[in-house]
């Protein structure tokens, strides 16, 4: 006969987060939107940019200037 | 399992009655610790400064209007192919479908990223395909990327970028389409469209996408583009590109 597990057992599995979720540390601002088509859903404003957005360069008339290539999208 | 940002090593393998285990250390801990090592790596967590290229995209002046502000491969991306549309049930044969990435690099002709350089007879294709929006912001040459990817029930995970460009010279056959996607993703978000950093949907959106095949040669070497968090289930720098439908929700 299978054993039944009580519901203590259960409760402390813990969940795998699903597929497709930010990395925690990233997240900023989380809001609730609902669409104009009822569909409601949460926002998770992150950190997160393209690996190749540039970082700021030194100011201007700075020695050495970064030749940091223009992020121009994809 | 962990976190990836929090893994420090993973290279310890144990053995025990004969089974295997890797040993993942993490820098995770409990909030409640309060043993000296474990304060002050959450101190120093705490304080850790966000990266400076996501500093540079939150202070970015936002680009006004819905013009395309880029200058790479200007001309195939704001165009719609000619070629016909296959319908897709899964991203995953969308992208089983595409040419190799390293046979699009070695292209001959090479694939030019000047403002000029059309698409390639490879391009010259249009796809459909109901799948799922995880993540999307918005480029300084005013494109959206979408972050597309399969059901969360379906193994393996993978993604796929799909942009809505920045809308063509009002002489372009391609205006009216891209305006009304754009349109069509602009009512949906309403005042939360994204911004230059990346926002992630909860669940996420289902979408049915239309548009031409791309092939981003301006990122076949260097960083990849997508968000750290799913860039590594993203098998190809090739996109939809311009989205030319989208219906979401």
């Amino acid at each position: 006969m299978a054993k039944r597990r009580s519901r203590k057992a259960r409760r402390k599995t813990p969940v795998a987060p699903r597929p497709g979720m930010p990395s925690p540390d990233s997240v900023r601002e989380i809001v609730t939107k609902v669409a104009p088509t009822g569909m409601r859903f949460r926002i998770l404003r992150t950190t997160e940019v393209d690996a190749y957005e540039k970082a700021p360069g030194p100011g201007k008339g700075t020695k050495g200037k970064s030749k940091a290539r223009r992020s121009d999208g994809s | 399992m962990p976190s990836v940002d929090s893994i420090h090593e993973a290279s310890r393998v144990i053995t025990t009655r004969g089974r295997r285990f890797r040993v993942i250390r993490t820098t995770e801990v409990d909030e409640y610790e309060s043993t000296p090592a474990a304060v002050s790596l959450r101190r120093a967590l705490a304080r850790r400064a966000p990266s400076a290229a996501a500093l540079a995209a939150a202070t970015k002046k936002k680009p006004t209007g819905d013009q395309f502000a880029g200058t790479s491969r200007k001309a195939a991306k704001l165009s719609i192919a000619p070629g016909p549309t296959t319908t897709f049930a899964d991203l995953k044969s969308l992208i089983e479908s595409l040419v190799a990435d390293d046979k699009m690099v070695a292209h001959k002709p090479k694939i030019k990223t000047t403002a000029s350089a059309g698409r390639v007879k490879e391009e010259n294709k249009n796809v459909k395909v109901k799948a799922f929006l995880y993540a999307a912001s918005r480029e300084d040459d005013n494109d959206f990327h979408l972050i597309v990817g399969r059901a969360t029930t379906k193994s393996p995970e993978m993604y796929m970028t799909m942009e809505l460009s920045g809308l063509p010279p009002a002489s372009s056959p391609a205006l009216g389409p891209l305006t009304a996607a754009r349109n069509a993703f602009k009512s949906f978000f309403g005042n939360d469209v994204p911004d230059f950093t990346y926002d992630f949907y909860d669940p996420p959106i289902p979408v049915t996408i239309a548009g031409s095949l791309f092939f981003d040669m301006n990122h076949a070497t260097g960083q990849r583009p997508g968000p750290p968090s799913l860039k590594s289930r993203m098998p190809t720098i090739w996109e939809v590109h311009p989205v030319t439908a989208i219906t979401l929700g």
